[in-house]
């Protein structure tokens, strides 16, 4: 089985879930051959309070229930909030959320993200983090909160039960010194999404941090992301793996 | 590895695509010969190729000259990029000596080469093109600019930019490589766009979800959409698969794969 370990659905003009963004991916699936996409709704914008991310994850539940075969939900919360908890609780144990996604609010390895971190732990689910190792000023400056692989391992080393997934290798940033710093978190796994396709990408990482903690995902960006794992010099097994294996032995640990 | 051509037809032209080294990372597969094997693994026909190096060469005609040099012995295989900087000592001569080795068209580098698109340099080397009988290619970008060296600081080319230029020549054809997913944005842009002669290469466009591909080759016609890869800075089968996807007819989906390249490129194309 493929499974995308990190893909979104998003609001429609009326603050519902925009059925025809989550329709397009299904059929985006079936042309590629991807079997279920792991998804969360993503809030961008202004100060992330309660009511924005149990909406967005209102909007998940309304996706996995229009495909249930086809999309399990992350629970998105800002973890600073007095009331992530509380929604991780309900997303997970009464509706079935495989794990959790966190984005730029904190650091990973920031203080404030530790009750998350110990949760996840204890209930054995995966924690997704946008993440990247961004060069230009601009990317920064919009950003300054991104985590990069050095936050991972530092999280990772506090965590060290935690299934943290580093977010898009592709998905902008210095690659390559990102791979350097994760070969010292050996408990952080990378997921292969984002727009950069870059030759060699997926064949470095399993040079440095092995195929075992590669994740295939694809961030919306379908064609590419499938792409790279074709032309990436694995074996089949490997690539199995890579593409759901990996992920699913993830899943199997839960213990919520 | 797909060999595409039971798909698109054994005239898959790449026009995207570079042999030679970039100083910010290692390229690999970036020989003649080792472009050769990816297009046999992939069924492409031929490849438009520019010289890496000569990007950020002071003097980028020596890249030129090893390009020439690299790929004489696959010269069958290979339509050649003259890059040129406007701004530098002697262009001129650089693009009759490209001309004389066969080189297909011109390929500027407008950031990395600090010269601006509305400038009097650039209307120059234009001209010049097209007197040669040569389109301009203009890439967008090289790498993205979220995981640049230090020192490759340089802006992405605005798509607009490209388009006052080819407005400002109208019989001139122009490559718009690696150019962004959401652009045009309006109706008077794609208008516009209509009413010039630029062709636009399709790696870095989606032919899923909201399907810019398919929208550029309704809104532009399907005979100015070029397909490329960007190899080896990019992998090659993210390409093949968008136009696997897109929601084209059969005859549309060889025009992208090749003939308009073709048409470009080959003066021979369409004599019959």
């Amino acid at each position: 089985m493929v499974i995308d370990c990190h893909m979104h659905v998003r609001a429609g003009v009326d603050g519902s879930l925009d059925e025809q963004y989550c329709d397009w991916t299904i059929e985006a699936g079936d042309l590629l051959g991807i079997d279920r996409f792991c998804v969360s709704d993503l809030q961008l914008t202004g100060e992330l309070r309660y009511d924005d991310f149990h909406a967005a994850n209102g909007r998940v539940s309304a996706a996995v229930a229009r495909h249930p075969d086809r999309y399990c939900g992350y629970c998105f919360v800002n973890p600073g909030d007095p009331k992530a908890l509380d929604e991780i609780h309900q997303r997970v144990r009464e509706e079935g959320f495989i794990g959790i996604k966190l984005y730029n609010q904190y650091f990973i390895d920031d203080p404030v993200v530790e009750p998350v971190l110990r949760l996840a732990s204890e209930w054995q689910i995966p924690v997704l983090v946008h993440a990247g190792y961004l060069t230009d000023a601009a990317s920064k400056a919009r950003q300054p909160r991104t985590s990069n692989a050095l936050h991972f391992a530092n999280a990772a080393r506090r965590f060290p039960e935690a299934m943290l997934i580093e977010g898009h290798i592709g998905g902008g940033g210095d690659w390559e010194w990102s791979l350097k710093h994760l070969r010292e978190a050996p408990s952080v796994y990378l997921d292969t999404s984002g727009s950069g396709i870059d030759e060699w990408m997926i064949d470095r990482c399993v040079e440095e941090i092995g195929a075992e903690r590669l994740l295939f995902a694809t961030d919306m960006t379908m064609e590419g992301s499938v792409g790279k794992i074709l032309d990436a010099n694995l074996s089949e097994s490997d690539r199995k793996q890579i593409l759901g294996g990996n992920f699913q032995a993830l899943l199997d640990r839960r213990v919520v | 590895m797909t060999d595409y051509s039971p798909l698109f037809g054994s005239g898959i032209i790449d026009c995207n695509s570079y042999i030679g080294h970039w100083p910010f990372r290692r390229l690999r597969r970036n020989t003649a010969a080792e472009l050769v094997a990816m297009m046999d693994q992939f069924g492409i026909w031929k490849s438009c190729v520019a010289s890496a190096e000569a990007i950020l060469y002071r003097d980028c005609h020596e890249g030129n000259k090893a390009l020439y040099e690299q790929t004489r012995e696959h010269a069958d295989r290979f339509w050649l990029y003259a890059t040129l900087n406007p701004l530098y000592a002697g262009w001129e001569r650089d693009l009759v000596q490209c001309v004389d080795w066969g080189f297909r068209a011109v390929r500027l580098y407008p950031a990395y080469h600090n010269c601006r698109l509305d400038s009097p340099e650039a209307d120059r080397i234009v001209r010049a093109a097209h007197e040669a009988g040569l389109p301009v290619s203009i890439s967008c970008r090289v790498e993205d600019v979220r995981q640049r060296h230090w020192m490759d600081r340089f802006d992405d080319v605005d798509p607009l930019d490209v388009l006052c230029l080819a407005e400002a020549h109208p019989d001139t054809r122009f490559i718009l490589l690696e150019s962004l997913l959401g652009w045009p944005h309006n109706a008077e842009e794609w208008r516009r766009m209509r009413d010039t002669q630029v062709y636009v290469e399709m790696s870095r466009m989606t032919a899923l979800m909201e399907r810019p591909l398919e929208i550029m080759s309704w809104e532009l016609g399907d005979d100015r959409v070029l397909f490329g890869t960007g190899f080896p800075f990019k992998t090659p089968s993210p390409a093949f698969l968008k136009l696997q996807v897109l929601d084209a007819e059969e005859d549309a989906k060889a025009r992208i794969a090749g003939e308009n390249t073709r048409r470009l490129m080959d003066p021979e194309a369409g004599k019959g």
